[in-house]
């Protein structure tokens, strides 16, 4: 008996981040109090969320991806119904941050054409795209695109858009 | 000439005045825009 695919995700909202590695080493902000092992109904995560302040209040990457949904909406910079869009913003994020890549590697034009290869392909089946690279000097950058409803990992987390 | 008083809710956390209401910019919410200015049409 084959077992039918999930459901496409309605959308995927999308997150950047630029800061200082040290902060992004600090993971004490990036997880809810709570260690979620099952799925939960979605007003069970909507009360670990705001059962931590530092939390929900920080913008640096969640240690688990899909975390992020439970962040308030005003923390997404972008939101698209359709996968190839979802991707080209992510090919832009990179675009624009890859002056600042630290290493030859990450700017390697052929590599960064693999990589989003890649993310086309996750969007293309409903998956999560996350990016990360160490910047010149002593930042780092995340560039993350979260299917939402319903997302894969975590299916029973909540739109942060209502 | 009237007077118009407009009454604020100010956050005490980010010293900014606050609407009552916690509405997120259309800025990266609406479907096919991004906070950077580019738009992705859907």
């Amino acid at each position: 008996m084959t077992v039918p695919p999930p459901p496409m995700p309605s959308h995927w909202h999308c997150y950047r981040w630029t800061g200082e590695r040290r902060t992004y080493d600090d993971e004490s902000a990036r997880r809810p109090p709570h260690l979620v092992v099952a799925d939960i109904p979605p007003q069970e995560w909507t009360r670990i969320a705001a059962a931590s302040p530092a939390f929900m209040a920080s913008d640096v990457p969640p240690l688990e991806v899909p975390h992020w949904l439970l962040r308030p909406a005003r923390m997404i910079k972008a939101t698209f119904e359709a996968p190839d869009k979802a991707a080209a913003w992510y090919r832009d994020q990179v675009g624009d941050l890859s002056r600042s890549f630290l290493t030859d590697h990450d700017n390697d034009s052929s590599r960064q054409a693999e990589r989003f290869a890649a993310a086309d392909d996750r969007l293309g089946w409903g998956g999560d795209v996350v990016g990360g690279w160490y910047l010149r000097g002593t930042g780092f950058a995340s560039v993350q695109v979260i299917a939402c409803s319903a997302n894969r990992i975590r299916p029973t987390i909540p739109c942060p858009m209502g | 000439m009237r007077l118009q008083h407009v009454v604020v809710r100010q956050d005490p956390e980010d010293g900014d005045t606050m609407p009552d209401t916690d509405a997120p910019s259309p800025s990266g919410r609406t479907p096919g825009d991004s906070d950077d200015g580019r738009q992705y049409a859907n």
